[in-house]
This record gives C-alpha cells, structure tokens and sequence, in this order.
C-alpha cells in the first residue's frame, strides 16, 4: 500500500460533517458583520463583534426558516451599539415574541462548560429569559442553533457555579437542552410573565456605563505591585510605580517639600491623611498616572496593600488619591468616584481650594473596583478597572 | 515496501471521466534503467521519492515517474473519502476525481498546472513522506473542500482552528490534553495572539468587502513578518508558518479527541444533571393527573383544531415565493403525502421526487420539526378557546406536560375499525401508517391540493 489504511483513515477523520440543522450565512451577513465590526474601536474585540453579529445573523436566518410565525425583534442588538458589540462573547438586547433572549456565540468543538460573562447573570438589564447558543464555522459560512437554557433554571443553580477571575461563569453544558422545539413552544404558547426571575440582590448598578467598564476593560492586576512583578508593569507603561512609601509617617521626609517629585507629593498628602485616623497597610505600595479630564490635566495616585486575616482570607485596599498634574488649579466641581458592579461605593466632591481629592475601598480578590474622576457637566473619564488577582 | 509499478503507471481521467491507468514508457524505462535490481521488497517508497524528487529538476522522466506516484495516492485518498462519505451525502467517486485527480501526464502545461506539479513543488523529503504529503494537499485543495461543504462534509483549516481559539481555551488543552510546560503554554499563546492580531484583521478586512472567501488560505509571508515583527523576535516567516501549522495540529488533536468522546464530564464540575430532568422530579404527581383528565375533556377540541395546524404548519412550508423556493414547496408537499399516507421509505421517496439521496428527503421533510409545529400550532388554538391556557395563564411546566401529552395522544394507533371505516367512506387510498397523526394529516391531504 502507499500509506497504510490507519494513515489515512486518521487523516480522512479529520473531516467532520454538518448536520442537518445547519443554517448558511449569506455573504451579505458576513459582510454586514464584518462591516459592524470595523465600527468598534478597541481593535482586539473586533473578531468578538464579528463572532456576535454572526450569531444574530444565524439565528435570524433560523428563525425565518424554522419558525417564521415568530416575531424577532432586534433593533436594540448589542451588535448595532460599537462600544457593547465586542465587549463580551454574547449578543443581548434582542427579543423573541417578547422574551429577552441573548445569544452566545460558541465554537464548533464540543466544550463542558460555555463560559458566560457574569454581566449576563447578575444584572437586571442584561439578563435575559433565554440564553441560546449558536455555533459558528465561520470559514464554512454555517451556524447552527445549538441549545438554550432558560434564565431562571440558570439562576436557581448559580450557588453551584463559582466565578472564575476573569469575571466569568463556566456554565456546564449539561445544563442546557439541546432540543430546540420546547424552546419555541415557549415563544409561541407562553408568556415572559410566566418566567420566575428572582430579583437580584445586591441590586446591580443600572449604571450600564460603570458596568461596561468593569466587563469590559482589561483590569489591571494590583497583587503585581505588591510582588514588584516590574515585567508585568513595564508593559503597561501608564502607571509609574513608587518606590515604598514608609507606612509611619515619621519616617517620611519633612512635610516642606522643595521639590514636587510624585514621591514627595504623595508622602505629604499621605501624612495627612493619616492625621485623619486612617492607617495604610503596612506593604502598601503606590503607582500613579497622569490624563486629562476634559481640558484638566489631573494627576492619579493608587495605594495598594494587602492583608490576610486568620482564616487566611484576603483583603486587599485601594487608596486612590485625584490631584493636579500641573500647576493648573483643579476645577471646582470635580468628582472622585469608586464603583464596583453594585454601583457607586465612595463619592468626593472637591471642597472649596482643596487641592485632592480621595476616597478608599476594600474589596476580596473577587472584587473590581472602578474609578472615574468626573466634572458636573457629566465629563467623565474612567481608569481600566484595578483588580487584585492574587496566586 | 514498494509496489514500484507504480512508478510508471498513471492514473487519469479519459474524456468522458472514467478512470484508466496509462502505463508511461518513458518513465518505466527510466526506472528500471535507474534502479535496475531492486525488489519490491528492497527498498521503501521514501527512499525511492526522495531520490526522484532531488532530480526532477534536471530529468525530466525522474518527475515524470512522481507523478505517476501521486496519481495513484490521489485516486486512495478519494476512494478513501468516497466511501465514508459518498454514499451518505449524496456523491459519487466520479463527481471528486476531476477536481483533484488531474495530471494527463503530458509535459506541457501552460494552461493549467495540476496538483500534482503544486504538491512536488511544496514537497520537503526531510520533513514527511510523499504519500502524506499529497493527502495532505487532496485534503486542502480549495475547490475539492467547496464541493465537499456543498455537501455537508467539510474540514478546518489550521487556520480557521487558530482563529476559532481564544487563550484561554489554548491554555487549557496544552495544559490539560498536551502537558506542555508553562514556558511553552506561555510562548504558544504569544504566538496566538499576534497571529489573531493580523490574520483576523485581514480576514475582515476581506469579509467588508464582500469577496466569496471560501477556505482560509495560510498567512502570506506579508502576514508572517507581521506576526514575527509582534512577538519581537526575528524569526524566520518559514519558521513561523510551521510553529502555526504545530500549533493547529496540537489543537487538531485536541478536537478529534473531544469529538470522539462524548460527552466529557469532570468529576469537580457541578453537578450535570439536566435542568428539564431536575424539573420533571419536582413535578407534581397529582397536577400530572389533573392535566390527563384535562386532555381527556378536550380531546375533541383538539381534533377539530388539528386541521388549522396542518394547515398552517404546511402553509408555512410552502411560502417564498422565488422559484426555488417554489420549487421546493412543491417536493416537500408530494413527499410529504408519500411518507405519511403511503409509508413510503425516504431512498424511495428521493428517487420519486427527483432527489439525489435520502438525506435530503430527510433535509426537506424535517419530520421532527413538523410535528412539533403541528402540536405548538394545535396548542395555539386551543389556548384562544379556552383561557385556562392562555399564555399569560398557563406555567411553564404545565405547557410542556401538555405539549408531552398531545405527542402521546397523536402518536396513538388508530383504532382500526375506525380508520377502515372512514377509509371506505371517504377514499379508496390505505393509510399505512396508523398513528393518529398521520391519519388525520392525510385526511388532511386528501382534501387539499398542494400547493395552492
């Protein structure tokens, strides 16, 4: 033989074949989405939006097909929205008959869990009555309506699931159904009304921008600083690390300071700070950044520090200090604020002359915070989320 | 071991596209005048191939004599690919070969070249062996995959597995599947990313202009710079298209294991028991015999109703109006009476109806899909004659309970002193299949003439 029947048997395997359920993606889709894509900004979530437009697209095109008697409503798609299209692996924001439904977009190799961004679980304006996934090829052009889960199964199991440190639920993929026809006997004999979604506590932030954020930007990994990890750090060249600032504020230098070097600032208002009766941890480490506020040149410093209680659990601390970069005075209705998923944790208002501004949290290695300084006018700019993944 | 005619004897198509074997003279002469001595059993085909193939350049009959190689691989590899799939979905040996099976082992090819030339001249002895080789590219060649995707059977390419991979799936199966070392997960991701960094874009950029893309092609060399410029190195574009293509195959690996051990539960996941299974304990045993009595009260209501979804779930089918879609319309109601009313086997019913294979009877017909919407439709009606139903009454559970029990009450055999009856009466046709449902679809039928 020229190659033994094994050989090639093991290379004809690699053939696979579509089932019948199959849908083609016309060209006109896949330019459609294509096109969507290149709206977002953030380059490395254009794939992501292309993948979510698919999606749509497949299940409009199964829908026309399958059960055209059904009415999809889709002009709130996430897909249409540049900042949301990429943001997360789903598509939300359509209905079916008047259920919310949110597509999740899957590759074609069979997984045991799909991973959903927890934005899709536990806030009340994402999440939908049915999370339907949808298989895509795209280089065969062909997307197949997979399976769904409804919403308040998902939930009434969520205590099984446990949030892994990308913010995401691995859900098994046992727990969906893969029979699409007791899906549409919903959509055509039931009512949204009749789905039991208990009400989500905490109460999630409506605050869809603070939200996006936090899913969405890259967090930046504080347990780094800690563990001076400067290889991590010199890629993000957007904060600029401290030396150690001594936790007793005897040890500082003196309060006059001549030259206005970020360490020295930074002491000076840490002992005052401290007058205040608060106490950093003691391997507290500091970072700052320099950005513009509208035309404000402000400057941003971030404590970190960490500590472990008995139990072993940890308990990390971001002090975040907003003052001027240049000798610019500050605008008088500047605001600091620090959010996590639940919404708006700490809120300073800039009082008469001050010259920072700050506010502090403490948070699990769960937790995200997010802090955006902002002006009254709704001028608002937010940092990328700083989490603190530690091993 | 080598059978060394074929060295000599080639495969090809005649013009009316049957296969024949052409015994070369040149090249059976120049063989045996090279290799004189040997015995089949002498010397192996890599050895032989290799030794041709650093020649062919300057001997024409040395190139000659690899065509004839691959020609008869090229005929395995289809042969191979037929019989998995052919019969199946629906193609025949006779509608690949010409795709790929294409040298008429003429010297002059200004016209076209064929794959033969393409796969000698990508060919690299020290790297695999020709017969793998030319497999390989049979598997890859663009035209063959279209046809092949026409008919459900398709491949990935290394390059669609790449793009279809994120990180963090990369991390898991080189950790889990593979054991690669951190230090070699943490490079292997590296080149992923700068790889969807430029590969991806450039496919978009393809896909907003409209082209008909097909097959992904590997990256240019263009491509590979870029990759190479990202992960800082300066690795040769060569090196890094083979540390892609290692990569894919790990992933490839990876795919055909999960593929073919369904489905993979670990013993840490939560627990994967299915939600409808969780909710069919918690059912009520007494509400379960409410609802029978319930049907019972309303089997009536139901067979009424039953017509209006025939006829809607059949309406439904036979909408479009392009001629295609027309076209189609028109089969699916004649299939449609022959399976139901005259128990027809699908292979027949194709033949009938001027289809190529069974599976596509099974593609048009979607039996499963049209008793649901049947039973949706059904419920629909009866939900608007009696409010206890309605959606905006009815709970989840109850409604699929019920959808349950009227699959139940339609798939029942017809009393057969009934069914013989209003046969006799009405129509002189036997309704061989006895279910309720197909009883009464082609009652349905019989009254109707489709499409209207």
């Amino acid at each position: 033989m020229i190659c033994t029947i094994e050989k090639m048997n093991a290379l004809i395997n690699e053939f696979e074949t579509l089932d019948n359920d199959a849908i083609a993606l016309s060209s006109s889709s896949l330019q459609t989405a294509a096109n969507l894509s290149e709206l977002v900004t953030t380059r490395s979530q254009q794939w992501q939006a292309y993948f979510n437009a698919l999606a749509l697209f497949g299940f409009e095109a199964w829908l026309q097909e399958r059960a055209p008697d059904v009415r999809l409503e889709r002009d709130n798609a996430s897909v249409f929205e540049p900042n949301q299209a990429g943001a997360i692996a789903a598509t939300y924001g359509i209905t079916v008959n008047q259920f919310r439904v949110c597509l999740i977009p899957i590759d074609s190799e069979p997984d045991t869990a799909i991973s959903l961004s927890r934005i899709l679980i536990e806030s009340v304006e994402f999440r939908p009555h049915f999370y339907v996934l949808v298989e895509l090829y795209e280089e065969q052009e062909q997307a197949i309506i997979k399976g769904w889960l409804r919403a308040d199964n998902l939930i009434a199991r969520q205590s099984e699931l446990s949030l892994s440190t990308d913010w995401k639920y691995d859900v098994p993929q046992a727990w969906f159904d893969y029979d699409c026809d007791d899906m549409l006997l919903y959509w055509r004999c039931a009512s949204p009304a009749m789905i039991d979604l208990p009400s989500l506590a905490p109460a999630i932030a409506s605050d869809r921008y603070s939200w996006l954020q936090l899913l969405t930007q890259p967090a930046i990994d504080t347990a780094q600083w800690l563990q001076e990890e400067w290889q991590a750090l010199v890629t993000d060249l957007t904060w600029v690390l401290l030396p150690p600032v001594a936790s007793a504020s005897g040890l500082r230098s003196s309060g006059t300071t001549l030259n206005r070097s970020p360490l020295s600032e930074l002491e000076t208002i840490l002992t005052a700070i401290e007058r205040t009766g608060m106490r950093l941890p003691s391997n507290a480490r500091a970072a700052y950044q320099d950005f513009e506020l509208g035309e404000y040149p402000l400057r941003l410093y971030a404590v970190i520090g960490s500590e472990i209680s008995t139990d072993g659990a940890i308990a990390w601390s971001l002090l975040t200090i907003l003052g001027k970069a240049t000798e610019r005075d500050l605008p008088a209705d500047l605001i600091l604020r620090i959010s996590d998923i639940t919404g708006v944790l700490v809120e300073r208002q800039l009082e008469a002359r001050g010259a920072y501004l700050f506010a502090e949290v403490e948070g699990t290695p769960e937790e995200r915070f997010l802090v955006t300084a902002a002006l009254a006018d709704g001028t608002k700019r937010s940092l990328p989320p700083f989490a603190f993944q530690a091993e | 071991m080598a059978i060394l005619w074929r060295y000599w004897q080639l495969v090809r198509l005649d013009s009316s596209g049957n296969t024949r074997t052409d015994v070369i003279s040149r090249a059976k002469n120049y063989f045996e005048q090279r290799y004189p001595l040997v015995e089949e059993n002498d010397i192996d085909d890599h050895a032989i191939a290799k030794a041709l193939w650093q020649v062919m350049a300057q001997e024409i009959n040395a190139f000659l004599c690899l065509r004839c190689y691959i020609s008869h691989q090229i005929l395995q590899v289809c042969i191979q690919l037929n019989s998995q799939f052919g019969n199946h979905y629906g193609f025949s040996l006779e509608e690949i070969l010409p795709y790929v099976l294409d040298d008429d082992g003429k010297s002059d090819h200004s016209i076209y070249q064929p794959l033969s030339y393409q796969i000698l001249q990508k060919f690299d002895p020290e790297r695999s062996n020709l017969s793998t080789w030319t497999t390989r590219l049979v598997k890859q060649h663009r035209e063959l995959n279209a046809f092949l995707l026409e008919h459900g059977v398709y491949l990935l390419s290394d390059w669609a597995i790449l793009n279809d991979t994120n990180p963090k799936k990369l991390q898991r199966v080189l950790s889990d599947f593979h054991q690669l070392t951190k230090a070699e997960i943490a490079s292997a991701i590296a080149l992923l990313e700068s790889y969807h960094a430029i590969y991806r874009q450039e496919r978009l950029r393809q896909r907003q202009q409209g082209q008909a893309l097909g097959q992904c092609p590997p990256p240019t060399t263009a491509q590979l710079q870029q990759i190479a410029q990202l992960l800082k190195t300066a690795i040769a574009p060569d090196a890094i298209l083979k540390r892609l293509q290692a990569l894919a195959q790990l992933l490839r690996q990876h795919r055909l294991h999960v593929r073919g051990n369904l489905p993979t539960t670990s013993i840490d996941a939560p627990s994967t028991k299915p939600v409808i299974e969780a909710m069919a304990i918690a059912d009520d045993d007494q509400e379960v015999e409410g609802q029978t009595k319930f049907l019972q009260n309303y089997r009536q209501l139901m067979l009424i109703s039953l017509d209006d979804a025939f006829e809607k779930a059949i309406a439904v089918r036979l909408q479009g109006k392009s001629t295609k879609a027309q076209q189609k319309a028109k089969i699916f109601a004649i299939a449609l009476q022959l399976f139901h009313c005259q128990g027809m086997p699908m292979g027949e019913i194709a033949a009938q109806v001027g289809l190529k294979a069974q599976f596509e009877v099974t593609r048009l017909l979607k039996l499963k899909e049209f008793r649901a919407d049947v039973r949706h439709y059904l419920l629909q009606t009866l939900q608007a004659k009696v409010t206890d139903l309605a959606a905006e009454h009815i709970s989840l559970d109850r409604l699929i309970a019920l959808d349950r029990e009227i699959s139940n009450a339609l798939a029942e055999q017809v009393d057969l002193l009934l069914r013989d009856a209003e046969t006799d009466a009405k129509t002189t046709k036997s309704h061989t299949t006895g279910t309720l449902f197909s009883h009464r679809l082609c009652l349905h039928l019989d009254n109707r003439s489709y499409p209207s």
